[in-house]
Protein backbone atom coordinates (compact mmCIF):
# COMPACT_ATOMS: atom_id res chain seq x y z
CA UNK A 1 0.00 0.00 0.00
CA UNK A 2 2.75 2.16 0.32
CA UNK A 3 4.49 1.75 -2.32
CA UNK A 4 1.39 2.54 -4.32
CA UNK A 5 0.74 5.48 -2.74
CA UNK A 6 3.91 6.85 -3.57
CA UNK A 7 3.30 5.88 -7.12
CA UNK A 8 -0.09 6.90 -7.68
CA UNK A 9 -1.70 9.65 -7.38
CA UNK A 10 -3.98 10.39 -3.90
CA UNK A 11 -7.13 12.10 -3.83
CA UNK A 12 -8.01 14.54 -1.61
CA UNK A 13 -10.30 14.31 1.42
CA UNK A 14 -13.93 14.48 0.27
CA UNK A 15 -16.09 14.20 3.71
CA UNK A 16 -15.54 15.70 6.87
CA UNK A 17 -17.55 14.44 9.92
CA UNK A 18 -19.54 16.36 11.39
CA UNK A 19 -21.24 16.14 14.86
CA UNK A 20 -24.49 15.05 14.06
CA UNK A 21 -22.98 11.82 13.12
CA UNK A 22 -22.66 12.34 9.42
CA UNK A 23 -20.45 13.12 6.95
CA UNK A 24 -20.49 16.62 4.71
CA UNK A 25 -19.46 16.47 1.60
CA UNK A 26 -16.10 18.78 1.15
CA UNK A 27 -14.03 19.50 -1.39
CA UNK A 28 -10.48 20.99 -2.13
CA UNK A 29 -10.53 23.52 -4.60
CA UNK A 30 -6.87 25.92 -5.80
CA UNK A 31 -7.23 29.12 -3.68
CA UNK A 32 -8.42 31.93 -5.62
CA UNK A 33 -8.56 35.64 -5.09
CA UNK A 34 -12.38 35.77 -4.07
CA UNK A 35 -11.42 32.78 -1.57
CA UNK A 36 -9.19 34.63 0.35
CA UNK A 37 -11.03 38.11 -0.18
CA UNK A 38 -13.91 36.18 1.71
CA UNK A 39 -11.62 34.94 4.24
CA UNK A 40 -10.56 38.86 5.06
CA UNK A 41 -13.84 39.83 5.22
CA UNK A 42 -15.61 37.24 6.90
CA UNK A 43 -13.64 34.74 8.55
CA UNK A 44 -10.46 37.06 9.74
CA UNK A 45 -12.49 39.47 12.05
CA UNK A 46 -13.23 36.68 14.35
CA UNK A 47 -10.06 35.25 14.29
CA UNK A 48 -8.30 38.44 15.16
CA UNK A 49 -11.01 38.35 18.40
CA UNK A 50 -9.33 35.30 19.89
CA UNK A 51 -6.00 36.58 21.25
CA UNK A 52 -5.17 32.82 21.72
CA UNK A 53 -4.73 31.69 17.94
CA UNK A 54 -1.85 31.48 16.18
CA UNK A 55 -3.35 32.93 13.22
CA UNK A 56 -4.43 36.20 14.87
CA UNK A 57 -3.58 39.25 13.52
CA UNK A 58 -2.91 37.22 10.00
CA UNK A 59 -3.45 39.15 6.39
CA UNK A 60 -3.74 36.36 3.77
CA UNK A 61 -4.73 39.73 1.50
CA UNK A 62 -0.62 39.71 1.51
CA UNK A 63 0.59 36.68 2.68
CA UNK A 64 -1.16 34.90 -0.78
CA UNK A 65 0.48 37.55 -3.30
CA UNK A 66 3.73 37.42 -1.21
CA UNK A 67 4.14 33.58 -1.16
CA UNK A 68 2.97 33.42 -4.81
CA UNK A 69 6.05 35.70 -5.88
CA UNK A 70 8.44 34.95 -3.25
CA UNK A 71 7.65 31.28 -4.28
CA UNK A 72 8.11 31.70 -8.01
CA UNK A 73 11.46 34.02 -7.76
CA UNK A 74 12.80 31.49 -5.60
CA UNK A 75 11.96 28.63 -7.67
CA UNK A 76 9.88 27.11 -4.98
CA UNK A 77 7.03 26.10 -6.76
CA UNK A 78 4.31 28.15 -4.70
CA UNK A 79 0.37 26.73 -4.42
CA UNK A 80 -2.43 27.22 -2.18
CA UNK A 81 -5.66 25.66 -1.64
CA UNK A 82 -9.28 25.91 0.06
CA UNK A 83 -10.63 23.36 1.80
CA UNK A 84 -14.66 24.01 1.80
CA UNK A 85 -18.02 23.21 1.56
CA UNK A 86 -19.81 22.79 -1.66
CA UNK A 87 -23.23 24.05 -2.59
CA UNK A 88 -24.00 22.94 -6.10
CA UNK A 89 -27.94 23.99 -5.64
CA UNK A 90 -26.52 27.76 -4.98
CA UNK A 91 -23.16 27.37 -6.67
CA UNK A 92 -21.67 28.49 -3.26
CA UNK A 93 -18.42 27.12 -2.00
CA UNK A 94 -17.79 27.94 1.22
CA UNK A 95 -13.97 27.90 2.65
CA UNK A 96 -13.31 26.52 5.67
CA UNK A 97 -9.34 26.18 5.58
CA UNK A 98 -6.60 27.83 3.20
CA UNK A 99 -3.01 26.28 2.74
CA UNK A 100 -0.33 27.66 1.07
CA UNK A 101 2.35 25.65 0.13
CA UNK A 102 5.84 25.77 -1.28
CA UNK A 103 6.12 22.57 -3.54
CA UNK A 104 9.58 22.13 -3.93
CA UNK A 105 12.28 22.87 -0.81
CA UNK A 106 14.66 20.62 0.53
CA UNK A 107 14.13 18.26 2.98
CA UNK A 108 14.64 18.64 6.94
CA UNK A 109 15.85 15.42 7.32
CA UNK A 110 17.57 14.41 3.89
CA UNK A 111 18.77 17.66 2.78
CA UNK A 112 19.26 16.57 -0.93
CA UNK A 113 15.99 15.34 -1.20
CA UNK A 114 12.49 17.73 -2.40
CA UNK A 115 10.14 18.55 0.35
CA UNK A 116 6.74 20.18 0.57
CA UNK A 117 6.79 23.29 3.12
CA UNK A 118 3.30 24.73 4.94
CA UNK A 119 4.03 28.15 4.38
CA UNK A 120 0.48 29.15 6.34
CA UNK A 121 -2.61 27.36 7.28
CA UNK A 122 -5.55 28.38 8.93
CA UNK A 123 -9.05 26.98 9.73
CA UNK A 124 -12.32 28.55 10.44
CA UNK A 125 -13.60 28.81 13.91
CA UNK A 126 -17.25 27.81 14.53
CA UNK A 127 -18.94 30.97 14.76
CA UNK A 128 -17.42 31.98 11.36
CA UNK A 129 -19.54 29.47 9.61
CA UNK A 130 -22.44 29.61 11.84
CA UNK A 131 -22.95 33.30 11.06
CA UNK A 132 -22.46 33.34 7.16
CA UNK A 133 -25.33 35.81 6.16
CA UNK A 134 -27.72 34.20 3.50
CA UNK A 135 -25.69 30.64 4.00
CA UNK A 136 -25.34 29.68 8.16
CA UNK A 137 -24.51 26.83 8.50
CA UNK A 138 -25.82 24.40 11.45
CA UNK A 139 -23.87 23.91 14.67
CA UNK A 140 -24.31 20.01 13.61
CA UNK A 141 -23.33 20.20 10.14
CA UNK A 142 -20.21 22.27 10.82
CA UNK A 143 -17.26 20.06 9.57
CA UNK A 144 -15.07 18.50 12.12
CA UNK A 145 -10.92 17.63 11.84
CA UNK A 146 -10.26 20.57 10.15
CA UNK A 147 -6.59 20.84 11.20
CA UNK A 148 -6.00 17.75 10.13
CA UNK A 149 -7.92 17.55 6.79
CA UNK A 150 -5.52 20.75 5.82
CA UNK A 151 -2.20 19.01 6.97
CA UNK A 152 -4.18 16.26 4.95
CA UNK A 153 -4.17 18.63 1.76
CA UNK A 154 0.20 19.40 2.07
CA UNK A 155 0.79 15.59 2.50
CA UNK A 156 -1.37 14.28 -0.18
CA UNK A 157 0.24 17.20 -2.31
CA UNK A 158 3.68 16.22 -1.66
CA UNK A 159 2.58 12.85 -2.62
CA UNK A 160 1.56 13.73 -5.60
CA UNK A 161 4.27 15.81 -6.62
CA UNK A 162 6.78 13.06 -6.29
CA UNK A 163 7.47 14.61 -2.94
CA UNK A 164 6.70 10.69 -1.54
CA UNK A 165 4.72 12.53 1.34
CA UNK A 166 8.04 14.90 2.44
CA UNK A 167 6.10 18.19 4.35
CA UNK A 168 7.67 20.29 6.51
CA UNK A 169 6.35 23.33 8.70
CA UNK A 170 7.17 25.74 10.98
CA UNK A 171 4.76 25.26 13.67
CA UNK A 172 4.47 28.97 15.12
CA UNK A 173 5.49 30.14 18.51
CA UNK A 174 2.50 31.49 19.63
CA UNK A 175 0.87 27.84 19.32
CA UNK A 176 3.02 27.18 22.52
CA UNK A 177 3.84 23.29 23.27
CA UNK A 178 0.20 22.74 22.75
CA UNK A 179 0.19 23.23 18.71
CA UNK A 180 3.45 21.51 18.86
CA UNK A 181 2.25 18.46 20.83
CA UNK A 182 -0.37 18.70 17.88
CA UNK A 183 1.67 18.03 15.25
CA UNK A 184 3.61 15.28 16.76
CA UNK A 185 0.10 13.27 17.43
CA UNK A 186 -0.17 13.67 13.70
CA UNK A 187 3.09 11.24 13.20
CA UNK A 188 5.12 14.29 12.51
CA UNK A 189 9.00 14.72 14.01
CA UNK A 190 9.99 17.87 15.86
CA UNK A 191 13.34 19.01 14.25
CA UNK A 192 15.77 19.26 16.65
CA UNK A 193 16.90 23.18 17.81
CA UNK A 194 21.10 21.94 17.05
CA UNK A 195 20.29 20.59 13.76
CA UNK A 196 21.25 22.47 10.96
CA UNK A 197 18.48 24.03 8.53
CA UNK A 198 19.10 22.94 4.14
CA UNK A 199 20.70 25.05 2.70
CA UNK A 200 18.79 28.35 2.05
CA UNK A 201 17.76 32.11 3.94
CA UNK A 202 15.34 29.88 6.40
CA UNK A 203 19.13 28.35 7.67
CA UNK A 204 20.37 32.17 8.10
CA UNK A 205 16.93 33.85 8.81
CA UNK A 206 15.37 31.61 11.24
CA UNK A 207 17.52 29.04 12.25
CA UNK A 208 16.09 25.81 13.92
CA UNK A 209 15.00 26.36 17.12
CA UNK A 210 13.14 23.28 18.06
CA UNK A 211 9.80 24.50 16.42
CA UNK A 212 10.29 22.75 12.84
CA UNK A 213 8.74 19.74 12.61
CA UNK A 214 8.50 17.14 9.77
CA UNK A 215 7.09 13.79 7.78
CA UNK A 216 9.21 11.42 6.77
CA UNK A 217 8.02 9.35 4.14
CA UNK A 218 7.08 6.42 6.48
CA UNK A 219 5.26 8.54 8.65
CA UNK A 220 3.45 10.64 5.71
CA UNK A 221 2.18 7.64 4.32
CA UNK A 222 0.80 5.95 7.90
CA UNK A 223 -0.81 9.45 8.53
CA UNK A 224 -2.17 9.87 4.74
CA UNK A 225 -3.74 6.27 5.19
CA UNK A 226 -5.09 7.72 8.61
CA UNK A 227 -7.67 9.90 6.59
CA UNK A 228 -8.41 7.29 3.91
CA UNK A 229 -12.16 6.92 5.37
CA UNK A 230 -12.42 10.69 4.12
CA UNK A 231 -11.26 10.65 0.41
CA UNK B 1 4.79 34.00 13.47
CA UNK B 2 5.00 35.32 10.15
CA UNK B 3 6.41 38.59 9.32
CA UNK B 4 4.49 40.86 11.03
CA UNK B 5 2.04 43.30 8.95
CA UNK B 6 4.02 45.98 9.84
CA UNK B 7 6.64 44.77 7.55
CA UNK B 8 5.03 44.53 4.51
CA UNK B 9 3.78 48.21 4.76
CA UNK B 10 7.22 49.72 5.49
CA UNK B 11 8.45 47.66 1.88
CA UNK B 12 5.53 49.38 -0.06
CA UNK B 13 6.67 52.70 1.41
CA UNK B 14 10.07 52.11 1.02
CA UNK B 15 9.68 50.20 -2.83
CA UNK B 16 6.48 52.02 -4.38
CA UNK B 17 5.85 55.41 -2.22
CA UNK B 18 2.57 54.28 -0.48
CA UNK B 19 1.21 55.52 2.33
CA UNK B 20 2.31 52.88 5.21
CA UNK B 21 -0.49 53.48 7.47
CA UNK B 22 -3.23 52.54 4.63
CA UNK B 23 -3.40 48.38 4.65
CA UNK B 24 -5.67 48.40 1.42
CA UNK B 25 -3.27 50.58 -0.42
CA UNK B 26 -0.19 47.97 1.13
CA UNK B 27 -2.23 44.81 0.34
CA UNK B 28 -3.07 46.65 -3.34
CA UNK B 29 0.60 46.85 -4.62
CA UNK B 30 1.46 43.28 -3.20
CA UNK B 31 -1.62 42.40 -5.46
CA UNK B 32 -0.90 44.34 -8.86
CA UNK B 33 2.09 46.91 -8.49
CA UNK B 34 5.17 44.49 -7.01
CA UNK B 35 4.85 41.96 -9.37
CA UNK B 36 5.11 44.26 -11.98
CA UNK B 37 8.61 45.50 -11.07
CA UNK B 38 11.63 44.70 -11.35
CA UNK B 39 13.50 41.06 -10.35
CA UNK B 40 15.72 42.86 -8.38
CA UNK B 41 13.44 44.84 -6.25
CA UNK B 42 10.82 41.80 -6.47
CA UNK B 43 14.17 39.83 -4.77
CA UNK B 44 14.98 42.47 -2.61
CA UNK B 45 11.53 43.01 -1.15
CA UNK B 46 11.08 39.33 -0.40
CA UNK B 47 14.72 38.74 1.52
CA UNK B 48 13.29 42.01 3.51
CA UNK B 49 10.38 40.05 4.63
CA UNK B 50 11.85 36.95 4.78
CA UNK B 51 14.41 38.59 7.40
CA UNK B 52 11.72 39.59 9.55
CA UNK B 53 10.33 36.55 9.72
CA UNK B 54 8.77 36.22 13.35
CA UNK B 55 10.04 39.53 14.42
CA UNK B 56 7.92 41.49 16.41
CA UNK B 57 6.86 44.83 15.60
CA UNK B 58 6.38 48.10 18.10
CA UNK B 59 3.77 49.34 16.21
CA UNK B 60 0.56 48.24 15.07
CA UNK B 61 -2.08 48.52 11.95
CA UNK B 62 -5.20 48.67 12.51
CA UNK B 63 -6.36 45.57 10.10
CA UNK B 64 -9.26 46.61 7.41
CA UNK B 65 -11.95 44.20 6.61
CA UNK B 66 -13.41 43.92 2.94
CA UNK B 67 -17.18 44.90 3.90
CA UNK B 68 -19.55 41.86 3.09
CA UNK B 69 -17.54 40.26 0.45
CA UNK B 70 -19.76 37.56 -1.53
CA UNK B 71 -19.03 33.77 -1.13
CA UNK B 72 -16.96 32.56 -3.78
CA UNK B 73 -18.94 30.75 -6.88
CA UNK B 74 -18.82 26.69 -6.98
CA UNK B 75 -18.11 27.28 -10.48
CA UNK B 76 -15.35 29.10 -10.47
CA UNK B 77 -13.63 26.83 -7.63
CA UNK B 78 -13.35 23.23 -9.10
CA UNK B 79 -12.13 20.20 -7.14
CA UNK B 80 -8.40 19.75 -7.41
CA UNK B 81 -8.29 16.69 -9.11
CA UNK B 82 -5.91 13.39 -8.78
CA UNK B 83 -2.82 13.71 -11.19
CA UNK B 84 -2.03 10.26 -13.00
CA UNK B 85 1.48 8.86 -11.32
CA UNK B 86 4.03 6.46 -12.69
CA UNK B 87 1.57 3.46 -11.62
CA UNK B 88 -1.77 4.55 -12.83
CA UNK B 89 0.21 5.32 -16.70
CA UNK B 90 1.08 1.63 -16.15
CA UNK B 91 -2.23 0.30 -15.68
CA UNK B 92 -3.60 2.53 -18.49
CA UNK B 93 -1.43 1.04 -20.74
CA UNK B 94 -1.57 -2.59 -19.85
CA UNK B 95 -5.32 -1.79 -20.04
CA UNK B 96 -5.01 -0.29 -23.65
CA UNK B 97 -2.23 -2.93 -24.90
CA UNK B 98 -5.19 -5.68 -23.61
CA UNK B 99 -8.10 -4.27 -25.84
CA UNK B 100 -5.86 -3.45 -28.52
CA UNK B 101 -4.82 -7.75 -28.05
CA UNK B 102 -8.70 -8.39 -28.21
Amino acid sequence: MGILRKRRGVPFARRAPTESGQDVPIHIAKMTAPHVMWWHSHVQPIIDRDPNRADNGWNWMLYVPFAELGGRVLMRKPVGYTVGLSDPEGDRFVPCALVQLLGRVPALDEHDRESVFVWFLSTAPDEALTTIEDHPISEDQIPRRLGSIALDVAVTHSLNERRFGRTALYADERGGDVLLQWYQRRGMTILPDEDKLPRGPRRLLKPSDGRYCYYTVPAAIEASKELDPLR
Amino acid sequence: MPTPTTAFADAAAEYGGVDPDDIEAVQRWFAEELPTLSIQIIEQVIRDLLAQDGAVSGREIIPVYPERAPLPSLGASPAVTTPLLAEDWRRLLRRALARLRR
